[in-house]
């Protein structure tokens, strides 16, 4: 069975954020910034993390503050965008 | 153990008056290495880093020149003038003055993503350089440069809730000459954009025969695609490239002080392997 979004998500960020949290205490409801300290440079790292993980493309326009605001979040955006691509490809 | 010397030098690079710092170690030199900085806002935040990097460098026995280009840091010209070509020149300035405070040393370059960028492309107009330290190496300019701008976006997303515009569309102003695009302060205009643009090594390393250290660092130690071209590209131009990576924060992102112990302990056992 495939890992929920949410604990991968979790996993990436520990590791691509160089945090010194274990990722089952991220909490997903948690705001991100607040809690984590996520900015700019954060949120590219975990663009790029998810584009590389679940081969999406983040286009300009749909960046929006409220993607990005929990692990929740994060987690809805990754499956609409799977949801479309699948579409897509018919 | 003697101490080593900094000391504050000033070097001409075309018009322009260039500033840097030469760490001179205690005894003869085994060698000089010129650092070349990142662009932008990484260079700020690789700068103690560098400074530590070079005491180190100098406690081993080799000088080192950590310098502005020109139109950057205590350099003269403004940062709309610099181009690519004119930061290779001053590259080439570095790499001479160095030597006459030196005396004749077996000349390197070591640069940090974008600098390590024209850190290799310098050392394909430079006839003495024998050896390279690339970390964490930019191969491709363009994207780089899309990466910088979507780092912008994303940060105007942040804090304005709104970003100024599509990249495609920025980029596309920038190419046809309309006006600049603002990175954290630094004016980016069209003809440097063009330049850093322009570069991508894996067409650009034809001549470099020297010893060649390329170093990633990132969140995994898996060797990228991008750092494993590179290597390729070297050992078929006939080159000595030794390759590594080191699992370590990308301190030139990091607003708060970020060292990089893990990176200069790969790069002096390199120095000390290259050596032997």
């Amino acid at each position: 069975m495939p890992e929920r979004i949410e604990d991968t998500l979790k996993k990436m960020m520990v590791e691509r954020l160089f945090l010194k949290i274990k990722p089952e205490s991220i909490l997903e409801d948690a705001p991100l910034m607040k809690t984590l300290g996520v900015d700019s440079v954060a949120v590219l790292e975990m663009v790029v993390g998810l584009e590389e993980t679940y081969g999406i493309s983040f286009e300009d326009e749909e960046f929006d503050v409220e993607i990005f605001r929990t692990v929740k979040s994060i987690a809805d955006f990754v499956r609409a965008k799977q949801a479309k691509q699948a579409k897509a490809a018919g | 153990m003697m101490a080593a010397i900094e000391d504050l030098v000033t070097f001409q690079s075309g018009p322009f008056r260039l500033v840097g710092m030469l760490h001179r170690p205690a005894g003869e030199p085994k060698g000089g290495y010129v650092f070349c900085y990142p662009f932008g806002e990484e260079r700020k935040s690789a700068h103690r880093a560098f400074v530590h990097a070079a005491r180190v460098f100098a406690q081993a026995g080799f000088g080192c020149l950590r310098f502005d280009y020109r139109g950057c840091g205590d350099s003269g010209g403004e940062f709309h003038e610099a181009t690519v070509d004119g930061w290779l020149e001053d590259i080439q300035a570095a790499a001479a003055a160095m030597r006459s405070q030196l005396g004749r040393v077996e000349t390197g370059l070591l640069g940090l993503r974008f600098g390590a960028t024209l850190a290799a492309c310098a050392a394909e107009r430079i006839p003495d350089v024998a050896h390279l330290v690339l970390w964490e190496p930019i191969v491709d300019g363009r994207p780089y440069f899309a990466a910088d701008l979507r780092k912008k976006l994303i940060k105007e997303m942040l804090t304005r809730g709104k970003t100024s515009g599509r990249r495609d569309e920025l980029l596309q102003d920038l190419e046809r000459g309309k006006g600049e695009i603002d990175l954290d302060g630094y004016k980016v205009t069209g003809a440097l954009y063009a330049g850093i643009a322009a570069l991508n090594l894996l067409h650009r390393i034809a001549q470099f025969r020297g010893r060649c250290f390329l170093c990633q660092v990132s969140h995994t130690d898996k060797v990228g695609a991008h750092v494993s071209a590179l290597m390729e590209c070297y050992t078929k131009c006939g080159a000595k490239p030794a390759i590594s990576s080191v699992v370590e924060e990308p301190f030139w992102n990091k607003v708060d002080f970020a060292g990089c112990p893990k990176l200069i302990a790969a790069t002096m056992r390199w120095l000390r392997e290259s050596a032997a």
